[in-house]
């Protein structure tokens, strides 16, 4: 591990974070089944330290500096050009985390895009951040900054064959902003990864995260999201289709730790084949988080014997006046909506697909994007 | 002899069970095109059974009889065949598929229909203007179709939005399962009418109702008594004042002494 720090061009303005990340990760190393957090997802099997390694070379795409508020560069320019911002939030939310992954990441983190929305911007047409590469990176950082009454859209789509790889997004929402981010993972590629999303909301801001996973291979989504000005919302939705001997989870964690703020969480899951598709989903309700509305659903459809579904709400609630649900359930198709479909004509094959696109579409109908949202139901849609 | 003499349907002597427990106890049943029958009969006679089982439900097994449908053996087929041969069901509860609009999944179905037949797709502007045409049977809100199938529809709604689904699949069959149940009288009125509108002389409709309401509004050719797995009495529609008079004892209580 440290050796490999000696190989890291120690001249950017992160290398001071890198030993306390070295630090983290050597005194946890790729958690096992034994953590509870990774209990269906045992990182030590799917990795190894023989290939923890990084890559500065992986930005592709078009850098602009303050277009009337907004700049999208790469974390080294902007580190440079942009010092004192960069100083005022990079590693701000990761160093908390008491994560073997985001220790790793911080370790050895090499480059990735910024998103700076600068105060009352908005980006006129959604910023898309296509993240494809070749080489192993445990280093991929990134940053999404919106200042106090900022609005964007961004789209990251994921493409990247072969390779292991792990991802931290550190997101800061100011006051009043507004933020979606559509996640999509569905090209037909094989990874190993760790995708971290780390939130900050301030106070009256609004944030929705969706993300659509259908990929050969491993994938685990940490969404992290603290809650920390009054009246800040977030909704978070997912869905992960998975087949063969696929494995996909979405982990998230709300922090509500000020008042009347809502987190609302949906995340469905068709597991086909020998696959596995996993939820760990996590709500903290803080001391003094009093009028917190915390929702999550997990909904699950096993689609053969040989599939597994794993999934774990979890609530911790420590205010007394707050609104809190949750709920998970695990089942094969109706058989009612199919025997109602097939009365009005419909295949049994069509009427399956008719209800499987159902399922994971009231996931996606929160995507603003229309024509978006029909271009991922449909590439979902011919995994079913 | 002519089509007009010939039975659509025919059901003999046809025995039914659910999870090994028999609720179908030999039914015989004759309808010839052109026909309404209603069906009556207490709670747990048999009635919604007999409905699901005409629509190829899978749940329950056939232990004895036959049922023909113009001719063919329709136990022998899926339940979408029955479909595309002209069976409908409406269902007492309409079933809610978030994320599928009204519209795509009537345009699926009837492309599955045309498909069955032979026929080539309809085109998306005879769709539309089919759709549009429809919707004034039952007066059902044009945002309706829109929507996504049944979901957030209130009671009569989905009620409605049955009979508009029976509009454009144009069954030569109509199965109304308790389509009355839970109905306001507008509503009523609306499902009645809207029924009576789509009658030909070339298809038939079987409407199982518990009350005598609903029978205000379609009038029907013949009633049948349903208990226990049976008919134990067929008459005309004056049976259906009698029945919400009297009630259903006095012929329970003849066919048990018999």
């Amino acid at each position: 591990m440290s050796s490999l720090l000696d190989t890291i061009n120690q001249k950017t303005s992160f290398d001071k974070f890198r030993q306390k990340g070295v630090e983290v990760f050597e005194k946890l190393g790729f958690p096992s089944s034994k953590v509870e957090e990774y209990k269906y997802s045992p990182l030590n099997k799917i990795f190894s330290e023989a290939e923890l390694s990084y890559s500065e070379n992986i930005i592709e795409g078009d850098s602009y500096y303050d277009k009337e508020g907004v700049t999208k560069c790469s974390l080294k320019d902007f580190s440079e050009k942009n010092e004192i911002i960069f100083n005022k939030y990079f590693n701000k939310l990761a160093e908390k985390e008491n994560d073997a992954m985001v220790g790793i990441n911080t370790a050895l983190c090499s480059n990735g895009n910024v998103i700076f929305i600068s105060k009352g911007a908005t980006t006129k047409e959604p910023i898309t951040i296509d993240l494809s590469f070749q080489n192993n990176n445990f280093g991929v950082r990134e940053l999404i900054i919106l200042e106090k009454g900022a609005i964007a859209k961004i789209i990251i789509n994921h493409n990247q064959q072969d390779v292991s790889w792990a991802r931290v997004c550190e997101i800061f929402i100011g006051e009043g902003a507004n933020l979606e981010i559509v996640e999509t993972n569905i090209k037909d590629v094989s990874s190993r990864m760790v995708n971290t999303i780390i939130v900050e909301q301030k106070a009256n801001s609004f944030f929705k995260h969706t993300i659509a996973v259908a990929k050969k291979g491993f994938c685990r989504n940490n969404i992290k999201v603290n809650l920390i000005g009054d009246y800040a919302e977030c909704i978070l939705n997912g869905v992960a289709v998975t087949c063969d001997d696929w494995h996909t989870d979405n982990a998230t964690i709300i922090h509500h730790i000020a008042e009347n703020c809502i987190s609302r969480q949906l995340y469905r899951n068709i597991a086909k084949d020998e696959s596995t598709a996993v939820f760990n989903g996590n709500i903290f309700v803080e001391i003094g988080a009093q009028k917190t509305e915390a929702y999550q659903k997990n909904n699950n459809i096993l689609l053969s014997e040989e599939a597994n579904i794993y999934t774990k709400p979890q609530l911790i609630i420590n205010a007394d006046d707050v609104k809190c649900s949750h709920g998970a359930t695990v089942g094969q198709l109706d058989e009612e909506a199919l025997f109602y479909a097939r009365q009005r004509g419909l295949s049994l094959p069509m009427a399956q697909r008719l209800l499987l696109g159902s399922f994971i579409g009231e996931v996606l109908d929160v995507i603003s994007d229309e024509e978006l949202k029909e271009s991922i139901k449909e590439s979902l849609s011919e995994r079913l | 002899m002519s089509d007009k003499y010939k039975n659509m349907l025919e059901v003999k002597n046809l025995h039914a069970n659910v999870d090994g427990k028999e609720i179908l106890k030999g039914i015989n049943l004759s309808i010839k095109a052109g026909e309404v029958h209603a069906i009556m009969g207490p709670n747990g006679s048999g009635k919604s059974t007999l409905a699901s089982v005409l629509a190829g439900k899978e749940k329950f097994i056939v232990t004895e009889g036959s049922v023909t449908f113009d001719g063919k053996n329709l136990l022998e087929m899926s339940i979408e065949d029955r479909a595309n041969e002209g069976v409908f069901l409406g269902f007492q509860y309409p079933v809610e598929i978030p994320g599928v609009s009204m519209a795509n999944f009537l345009k699926s179905a009837i492309s599955e229909q045309r498909k069955y037949k032979g026929l080539p797709p309809m085109k998306s502007s005879d769709f539309l203007k089919m759709m549009k045409k429809e919707g004034k049977v039952v007066e059902l809100d044009r945002s309706l179709t829109r929507r996504s199938v049944n979901e957030g529809f209130s009671g009569g709604e989905k009620k409605k939005n049955e009979i508009f689904q029976m509009a454009m699949l144009k069954p030569k069959l109509a199965i109304l399962d308790e389509t009355d149940s839970g109905l306001d009288i507008d509503a009523l009125r609306i499902v009645g009418n809207g029924v009576t509108q789509l009658k030909t002389p070339e298809n038939a409709a079987i409407v199982i109702t518990h009350y005598q309401r609903l029978l205000d509004y379609i009038v029907p050719d013949f009633i049948h008594v349903l208990y226990n797995g049976r008919i134990i009495h067929s008459g005309t529609k004056e049976l259906a004042l009698k029945l919400e008079t009297e009630g259903y004892d006095w012929l329970i209580k003849d066919f048990e002494n018999e």
